[in-house]
C-alpha cells in the first residue's frame, strides 16, 4: 500500500465527506434542485439523499471484504487486470473531470463575486498550490486540519442561513408539491449524481483503521449534506421564490449579500465568502488526493508524491478549457451528474462481482 | 549551490508578476462612493441618471483641524451629478470620464425613481441591480413625487449630516408608526414580481415645499395624508409617508399613510401606531389610541364559488392615549362603545383601501400568498391566474379590537363645575 | 629624535604596514604542519603510553578473574609516572588551574599520595578538612585489630582508605586516565597512591552559580516564584521537592565531545511510556558534536523538524510546570548551564498555557485561556484583515467609518500596505531594541518610542491614526502568547498571511491561513501529532482550551500514552459542605 500515509478516524472521515459535498452548496447545486423541484426543492433534496444513501450501502461490505485497501486495489482483485482497470479508469476519468470542473467553477465563483479583475489563472494557481501541498502532506494532516477548521466551515453556511431568517416568507414554499410528485422524485433521483463524490470514501478506505467506519463515515457525511441542502433549498425558495432562485448561478452568494441586520451587520458577504474558501479548499484537496491515489493504485506505484506535480499541471490546463461560465454549469448538469449516477453504482457492481467470484476476506461470524 | 541560487532567483522573478499589478486592489481614496442613485426620464436618452457621491472630508468631518464638521454648513456633503444615458451602467462609464475617482456602487443605499418614469415604463432597469456585481439587492427602492434629480438636490436632513443615514433611519419608522411599507428593498420588489403571488409596494417620498397652503383632503385625521401634503412646517424637508402601489413594473397609484397601515395589518406585519378617531360620545372631538397587533392575522380563502371570497380577521389591542371629551372610557359600557367605534373606523378604512386596490387591479395586500396554499402544483396555480380574478373577488375584513390599558389616568380631569 | 623617526616612517613609502600589524597570515589555508605537528605529536605520545600501560595491565590481570580484568586500566603502579601523565594531559605548567599536592598518608608505614583538584570548581574547606586532614592527621588514630587479636596501626590499602580513612560521601575507584580527567573537570578531587594502580575520586563539586531567583519570562501572580538556575543539580532538586515519589528517575546523559555537558533526564517510571523514554535517550545519545551549550541547542538537535516555525519541545523555567508535566507522563530534560527545562512531547496547546491557569478557579482559568486564544488570532489576522478590507472589499466597512478613513487617508502619501509594513517593522525594531538595551536606560527608550514615533508620525501625515491603533493592538496581542519562541513563529506567520491578503484580498488571506493550518496539522513532536487533543479528537475532558474543575480531571491527557491513565478517584470531594458528618458526635 501507499507508504508515508497515516490513519484517520471516523470523525475525520465523516467531516471530510461532508466538506467535499457541502462545497457544492456554494455553487449551483441548490439551483439544480430548485430547477427540478420548484417550491418543493427541499423534497427533491431529501429524495436525492435517500437515493444516495441507498446506493452507498454496498460500500461497507466491500470495505470489510478487502480490509486496508482502496478502490483501485479492490477493483483489480475483483475484476482481474482488465475489468478492474476499466472500473478504475472510469472512476479516474470521472474524478478528473469533476475536479477540473470544480476548480474552474470555484475560480469563477470567486472572480464573479469578490475579485472581478483578477485573471482566473492566478486563482487557479493558488488553489492548485493548496491542493498539491495538501496531498503532499498526506491525508492525515488534511483530516486534522479539517477538524480544526470545522467550526469555521460550518459557520460559513449556518451563519448565512441564520442571518437570513428575518426575510423568510413561508408562503413561497407553496404550492406544496411543486411541479408534481413525479417530477420532484425524478429530478431528485437524477440529481443524486451530485452525491457521487462520496465514492472518495471508498477510494481512501485504506486509511481508516476500522473497516465498518467506511460505510458509517460515508453515510453520515451524505446524510448531513442532504439535510443541509434541504434546508438551504427551503430557505432559498422562501426568500427568493422558486423561479428567481433557479436562475441564479450562485444562490448562496446572493443570499449572503442580502444579510442586513440593522445598521451594523450589513454587506458582510466578503467575510462569509472567506469562510467558504476553507470548505472548497478541503473539497479540492481531498478530490485531488483521491485522484492521485487512484492513479497510483492503478499503476501500482509505491509512492504517491511523484504523481502530484504532473496531475496538477494537467488539472490546471483542463480547468481552463471551457470557454465561459455557462459551459461549466452545463457540463456539471448535463454530463457530470448523470455519469455521477453511474459512479454510484460502481460499489454495487463490485460487490456483486466479489460475491459471484468469491473474492475477498469472507467475514467470519459477526 | 549555484543551482539553488538560480532556483531562488526564478522564484523571486515569478513573484514579481503578481506584485507588479494587483488587479483588484484599490485604495479607499481612489474611489467615488455613490450613496444614492436617482433615475428619471431622459430628454436625449432613455434615462437621466443622477449620482449622489459622498465627499469624505466634508461628510466625515475630516482628520485634523476644524473637527467641528463643515463649519459654515453651506458646503454640501454630497457631490451631485446627472448624466443622460441609456442604462445605469452606461451612466457609470460616462460619469467616470469627468470624475477624478472611480465611481463605485458598493455603498449605494437607495434608488430614487421619479414618479413619471415609474408610471410610464416602469422598472426594467431592475435587471442591472440584480446582475451587476457591485450593486446589491438591499438597496432601498423609493419612488419620488416629481423628479428624482430635484429630490436629491433639495433634500436636506436636519438632525443628521449624512442624507443616506437619514433615509435609512426613516425606513425604520415602520416599527413605531406603521405608515411606510414593511420593507421595500430591490430584493422584495424583484421577488414579488417574479413569483407573482402578490404585487410590490415601494416607499414614496416627496419634498415638502414650505409656505404652500394645503387645501388637500381636508381630513381631520392624522394619517390620511399622502407624502408631501402634510400640513406642517419645519424639520427636514422630506416626507417619507405612505407608499407607491405597483402592478408588475408599472406604478399604478399612491397610497396614503392610513392605507399603508391597513395594508400592514392585513399583511400581519403591523407593529404599533397611533390612531385618532372621532369621539363616539361627542363626534366633533377626538380620541387617540395606540394600537398594536394582538393575535396573528387569519385569512380564509374560498375559491369554490363563481368569484373567490376572501375574509380576513385582524385582532388588535390598544392603549388609550387622549380623551378630549369628559366621557370616562374606563367604565365598561363606554369602553365597549369606544371599542366598537374603533372597529367601525378601522373597518371602514380597510374597505376603502381594498376597493382602491381593486380599482387599480393590483393585489398589493398579498392575498395571493394565502390563495396559493390551496393549489397542489405550480401548474395548477398558473392555470388559475389569480391576478385576473383579483378585481372581481369579494374581499371583506373583520377587525377585533380590545382596549387593554388606559394610561396613568382613569377618568379625565375636568373642571369641578361640570 | 623619536619624533624625527616617526615623521620619517610616516613619509617613507617603502615602510609598509604589513610587517608591523599582527595578522594570522595564512590566507585561509589550513595551518602549517609545523604548528599543528608538535601538539598532535605530544597528544599522541601520551595516549600511546597510556595504551601500552593498559595492555600491560590487561595481560597481567588475565589469570586473575573477571573482576581483575575489568579493573585493569591504564594507570601504572608508579605514582610519579601517573602524575607526569596527568600533567602532560592537562598542559601543565601552562595551565594553572590544576593543583597538585603531595602528602603522606599516616598509615603504617606512611604512604606517599598526591591530591589533584581544579581550583575554582572545588570546595576548599571540604578538601582541607575532609580529605587532607583525615589522611594526614587522623589516620594514625585508626587501629586495626588483626585476626589473632593483636592491634596496631592500620596498614595501607586502597580499600582501607576508602572504607575507613576517607570520609567523602561519594568516593569511587578510578582505573583509567580518561575517567580521572572527567572527574577532575567536573570538580572532584582525585587521589593517587604509591604502588597502586587505582585512584580514588572524591566528590567535592562547588561550581559557581547564582541562587534560586524569580522567573524572568513566566511570571504568575498567585503561585510559586522560584525558577531554575544554571546548576542542574539544583534544578533537579527543585523538581524533586514537588514530586516525592521514589519512582521519579533522574538519568544522566552527557552531550558534546568538548563540552561534556550533563543532561539530566527526568521521568516517572510507571507513568511515562517506555517508548518515549527510549526515543528521547536515543536522540540525545546520538548527538555527536563538540559543544552543546544548554537547552537551546539541545532542543534543536533532538526535535523532529528543526526548521519548523513552532518549537518541538516546551521550554520552561518553572519547576512547578515541569513537575506537572512529569506527572502527566512527559519526559523532562535538564541541561547543565541552562535555566530552562525541555519537556517532550509537547502539543500546540501546551504552548499557549501558563501555570496560572491552574492556580485560579476554573472559570477564570478558562477565561484567560480564551483571551489568549483570541490574542493569537488577533496577532495573525488583524493586519491582514485591515489590508484586505481597505484595499479590496470596501463594502464591508460601515459607511461612516469608511468615509472617515478615506478622508484621513487623503493626506497620506503612502499606500496602506506600505504604511502597515513600515509600522510593523518599526514595532519590531522597538521590541528588539528594548530587549538588548542595558537596564539603565531602558525606560527612556520606551517613552521615546511610544511618544515620538507614534504620535509624531501621525502629525507628520506619514501614517493614518487607525494604522497606529492596529499595529499597537497586534503587538500587544502578540505579547500575550506565553511561550517566547512561539511568539516569534506566530509573528513570522503574520507576514505570510499579510502577503496573501495584499495580493488577493480575502481569498489570498484564506489561502494563507489554510496552508498554515495544514502545515501545523502535519507537525509532530516525538511522534505525537501537534494538534492533539483537538485533532485527532480525544473525547475525555480535554485540557486544551477550556479548563475544567480540577476535581473532574480524573484522567491524564493521553497524547503521551501514559501507562497509568487514572490520576484521581472518580469522586474527589467526598464530603458535602452542607451535610455534617453522620454518626460521629462532637463534630459540627
Amino acid at each position: 500500500m501507499i507508504k508515508e500515509e497515516g490513519h484517520i478516524g471516523l470523525l475525520e472521515a465523516t467531516v471530510l465527506v461532508y466538506a467535499i459535498l457541502s462545497a457544492k452548496l456554494f455553487m449551483q447545486a441548490p439551483g439544480f434542485l430548485i430547477e427540478a423541484g420548484g417550491p418543493a426543492a427541499w423534497q427533491a433534496a431529501l429524495v436525492m439523499t435517500a437515493a444516495g444513501l441507498l446506493l452507498l450501502l454496498p460500500v461497507g461490505a466491500l470495505a470489510r471484504r478487502f480490509p486496508g485497501q482502496g478502490l483501485p486495489q479492490i477493483a483489480e482483485a475483483v475484476g482481474g487486470p482488465v475489468l478492474g482497470s476499466l472500473f478504475s479508469l472510469y472512476v479516474l476519468a470521472w474524478l478528473f473531470a469533476t475536479t477540473a470542473n470544480s476548480l474552474r467553477n470555484f475560480t469563477e465563483v470567486y472572480i464573479g463575486t469578490i475579485l472581478p479583475n483578477t485573471p482566473p489563472s492566478v486563482l487557479t494557481f493558488v488553489a492548485l498550490f493548496c491542493m498539491a501541498y495538501g496531498s503532499y502532506r498526506g491525508l492525515e494532516s488534511v483530516g486534522r486540519a479539517t477538524q480544526v477548521l470545522l467550526p469555521v466551515i460550518l459557520a460559513g453556511i449556518v451563519l448565512v442561513l441564520v442571518f437570513s431568517m428575518p426575510r423568510l416568507q413561508l408562503s413561497r414554499l407553496y404550492p406544496f408539491w411543486g411541479h408534481g410528485l413525479v417530477y420532484t422524485v425524478s429530478g431528485g433521483a437524477y440529481n443524486a449524481g451530485l452525491l457521487a463524490e462520496a465514492i472518495v470514501v471508498l477510494i481512501l478506505a485504506y486509511s481508516l483503521r476500522d473497516a465498518k467506519n467506511v460505510r458509517k463515515a460515508g453515510m453520515l457525511g451524505v446524510a448531513l449534506f442532504g439535510l443541509l441542502s434541504a434546508l438551504t433549498c427551503a430557505v432559498l425558495v422562501m426568500i427568493f421564490g422558486a423561479p428567481d432562485a433557479a436562475q441564479q448561478p450562485f444562490p448562496l452568494f446572493n443570499l449572503s449579500q442580502l444579510v442586513y441586520l440593522g445598521r451594523f451587520m450589513q454587506r458582510t458577504e466578503a467575510l462569509i465568502v472567506m469562510f467558504w474558501f476553507f470548505n472548497v479548499a478541503v473539497r479540492l484537496i481531498v478530490l485531488f488526493h483521491a485522484l492521485v491515489v487512484t492513479l497510483t493504485g492503478m499503476l501500482r506505484l509505491p509512492y504517491h508524491r511523484p504523481v502530484i506535480f504532473p496531475m496538477a499541471v494537467l488539472l490546471f490546463s483542463t480547468s481552463l478549457l471551457p470557454e465561459d461560465t455557462l459551459v461549466v454549469l452545463r457540463i456539471m448538469r448535463d454530463w457530470l451528474t448523470p455519469s455521477g449516477l453511474g459512479i454510484l453504482f460502481v460499489p454495487f457492481l463490485l460487490l456483486a462481482l466479489a460475491l459471484i467470484r468469491g473474492k475477498g476476506v469472507q467475514s467470519h461470524a459477526a | 549551490m549555484r543551482r539553488r541560487r538560480l532556483a531562488a532567483f526564478l522564484l523571486v522573478l515569478m513573484l514579481a508578476f503578481p506584485l507588479a499589478g494587483c488587479w483588484d486592489r484599490s485604495e479607499l481614496e481612489e474611489e467615488a462612493f455613490v450613496l444614492a442613485i436617482g433615475v428619471d426620464k431622459g430628454k436625449q436618452s432613455l434615462y437621466t441618471v443622477s449620482f449622489a457621491i459622498a465627499h469624505p472630508s466634508r461628510l466625515a468631518g475630516g482628520g485634523k483641524g476644524g473637527g467641528g464638521g463643515g463649519g459654515g454648513g453651506d458646503e454640501k456633503p454630497l457631490v451631485l451629478t446627472s448624466v443622460e444615458a441609456p442604462t445605469v451602467a452606461g451612466a457609470i462609464s460616462m460619469a467616470n470620464s469627468y470624475l477624478s475617482r472611480r465611481v463605485s456602487l458598493r455603498h449605494t443605499k437607495a434608488l430614487f425613481m421619479g414618479e413619471e418614469l415609474a408610471r410610464q415604463s416602469g422598472m426594467f432597469t431592475m435587471d442591472e441591480f440584480v446582475r451587476f456585481r457591485q450593486a446589491r439587492r438591499t438597496i432601498f427602492y423609493i419612488v419620488t413625487k416629481g423628479k428624482a434629480a430635484d429630490f436629491l438636490e433639495k433634500m436636506k436632513p436636519t438632525l443628521e449630516k449624512d442624507p443616506q443615514r437619514y433615509i435609512e433611519q426613516m425606513t425604520y419608522s415602520v416599527r413605531h408608526t406603521g405608515m411606510v411599507p414593511a420593507a421595500s428593498q430591490i430584493q422584495q420588489y424583484v421577488t414579488l414580481v417574479n413569483t407573482g403571488y402578490a404585487q410590490p409596494i415601494t416607499y414614496y417620498a416627496a419634498l415638502h415645499e414650505e409656505g404652500e397652503e394645503q387645501s388637500g383632503k381636508g381630513t381631520t385625521q392624522t394619517e390620511g395624508y399622502k407624502a408631501g401634503e402634510l400640513p406642517r412646517k419645519g424639520g427636514a424637508n422630506v416626507d417619507l409617508l405612505g407608499g407607491a402601489a405597483f402592478r408588475n413594473e408599472k406604478m399604478v397609484g399612491v397610497l396614503t399613510g392610513e392605507d399603508m397601515r391597513m395594508i400592514l395589518m392585513l399583511q400581519d406585519k403591523f407593529r404599533r401606531g397611533i390612531v385618532s378617531i372621532p369621539d363616539p360620545s361627542k363626534p366633533d372631538l377626538f380620541v387617540s389610541l395606540e394600537i398594536h397587533q394582538g393575535r396573528p392575522l387569519r385569512i380564509d380563502a374560498n375559491l369554490s364559488g363563481p368569484k373567490p371570497r376572501i375574509h380576513a380577521t385582524v385582532t388588535l389591542e390598544g392603549e388609550l392615549l387622549t380623551v378630549q371629551s369628559n366621557a370616562d372610557y374606563t367604565e365598561p359600557e363606554l369602553q365597549t362603545k369606544l371599542e366598537q367605534a374603533t372597529v367601525g373606523a378601522l373597518e371602514q378604512r380597510m374597505r376603502s383601501l381594498i376597493s382602491k386596490t381593486q380599482q387599480w387591479d393590483t393585489d398589493v395586500i398579498g392575498f395571493g400568498q394565502e390563495v396559493v396554499k390551496q393549489f397542489p402544483t405550480v401548474e395548477a396555480w398558473e392555470r388559475y391566474r389569480w391576478q385576473d380574478w383579483y378585481k372581481t373577488a369579494e374581499i371583506s375584513a373583520d377587525v377585533r379590537f380590545t382596549l387593554r390599558r388606559f394610561g396613568k389616568q382613569l377618568s379625565p380631569p375636568r373642571p369641578r363645575e361640570q | 629624535m623619536k619624533r624625527w623617526q616617526w615623521l620619517k616612517d610616516l613619509l617613507d613609502p617603502t615602510a609598509g604596514s604589513a610587517g608591523q600589524l599582527f595578522t594570522l597570515g595564512d590566507r585561509g589555508d589550513q595551518p602549517a604542519v609545523e604548528t599543528t605537528g608538535p601538539v598532535l605529536l605530544a597528544d599522541a605520545q601520551t595516549r600511546a603510553e597510556g595504551v601500552l600501560t593498559h595492555i600491560d595491565n590487561l595481560l597481567g590481570a588475565q589469570d586473575q578473574g573477571k573482576k581483575a580484568m575489568e579493573q585493569a586500566g591504564d594507570l601504572s603502579a608508579s605514582l610519579d609516572e601517573n602524575v607526569e601523565r596527568l600533567k602532560k594531559l592537562f598542559r601543565m605548567p601552562d595551565n594553572k588551574d590544576l593543583i597538585i599536592r603531595d602528602l603522606q598518608v599516616a598509615t603504617q608505614p606512611p604512604t606517599r599520595a598526591v591530591v589533584c583538584f581544579m581550583e575554582g570548581l572545588t570546595d576548599k574547606i571540604v578538601i582541607n578538612e575532609h580529605i587532607l586532614q583525615p589522611l594526614m592527621l587522623l589516620a594514625h588514630l585508626d587501629h586495626h585489630v588483626g585476626s589473632e587479636g593483636e592491634s596496631g596501626r592500620t596498614q595501607f590499602s586502597v580499600e582501607t582508605v576508602m572504607q575507613r580513612l576517607l570520609p567523602g560521601h561519594q568516593t569511587t575507584e578510578k582505573y583509567d586516565m580518561a575517567s580521572i580527567s572527567e572527574s577532575l573537570l567536573a570538580g572532584d578531587t582525585v587521589l593517587f597512591f604509591e604502588n597502586t594502580k587505582t585512584a580514588l575520586a572524591v566528590e567535592t563539586k562547588a561550581p559557581p552559580g547564582r541562587s534560586v531567583g524569580e522567573p524572568k519570562a513566566e511570571q504568575v501572580v498567585q503561585g510559586p516564584q522560584d525558577a531554575f538556575v544554571e546548576a542542574w543539580r539544583v534544578n533537579v532538586a527543585l523538581v524533586r521537592r514537588r514530586l516525592k515519589d521514589p519512582r521519579v528517575v533522574t538519568d544522566i546523559l552527557t552531550v558534546g565531545r568538548v563540552s561534556k555537558n550533563y543532561v539530566g533526564m527526568m521521568y516517572i517510571d510507571g507513568i511515562a511510556n517506555p517508548k518515549v523514554i527510549a526515543e528521547v535517550r536515543r536522540r540525545v545519545e546520538a548527538i555527536d558534536v563538540d559543544v552543546v551549550n544548554g537547552s537551546g541547542p539541545l532542543e534543536q538537535y533532538i526535535e523532529d523538524s528543526p526548521s519548523s516555525m513552532l518549537p518541538g519541545a516546551l521550554t520552561t523555567e518553572r519547576p512547578d510546570r515541569t513537575a506537572a508535566y512529569l506527572s502527566e507522563g512527559n519526559v523532562a530534560l535538564l541541561a547543565d548551564n541552562s535555566p530552562y527545562a525541555l519537556i517532550v512531547p509537547v502539543t500546540f496547546w501546551s504552548l499557549l498555557q501558563t501555570a496560572e491557569d491552574y492556580y485560579l478557579r476554573y472559570p477564570f482559568g478558562s477565561f484567560i485561556r480564551y483571551i489568549r486564544l483570541i490574542a493569537l488570532l488577533i496577532t495573525i489576522l488583524v493586519p491582514s484583515l485591515y489590508i484586505a478590507v481597505v484595499n479590496y472589499h470596501h463594502e464591508m466597512i460601515p459607511t461612516e467609518l469608511m468615509l472617515f478613513i478615506a478622508s484621513s487617508r487623503e493626506n497620506v502619501p503612502l499606500p496602506a500596505l506600505v504604511e502597515l509594513i513600515l509600522m510593523d517593522l518599526t514595532f519590531e525594531l522597538i521590541r528588539e531594541a528594548g530587549t538588548r538595551i542595558p537596564n539603565v536606560i531602558g525606560p527612556t527608550v520606551g517613552l521615546v518610542a511610544s511618544l515620538v514615533l507614534g504620535q509624531a508620525a501621525v502629525e507628520a501625515k506619514l501614517i493614518s491614526p487607525l494604522m497606529v491603533l492596529i499595529v499597537a493592538v497586534t503587538g500587544l496581542a502578540s505579547f500575550a502568547i506565553p511561550h517566547y519562541v512561539t511568539s516569534y513563529g506566530v509573528r513570522a506567520w503574520r507576514f505570510f498571511v499579510l502577503a496573501g491578503a495584499a495580493l488577493l484580498g480575502f481569498y489570498g488571506m484564506a489561502a494563507a491561513v489554510f496552508i498554515m493550518v495544514l502545515y501545523v496539522s502535519g507537525l509532530r513532536s516525538f511522534g505525537v501529532p501537534f494538534l492533539t487533543p483537538v485533532a485527532p479528537m480525544r473525547a475525555q475532558t480535554s485540557d486544551a482550551i477550556t479548563r475544567h474543575p480540577l476535581y473532574k480531571m480524573e484522567q491524564r491527557p493521553s497524547y503521551a500514552r501514559p501507562l497509568d491513565k487514572q490520576r484521581q478517584e472518580e469522586v474527589v470531594r467526598t464530603w458535602d459542605p452542607m451535610a455534617p458528618e453522620p454518626e460521629k458526635g462532637g463534630k459540627s
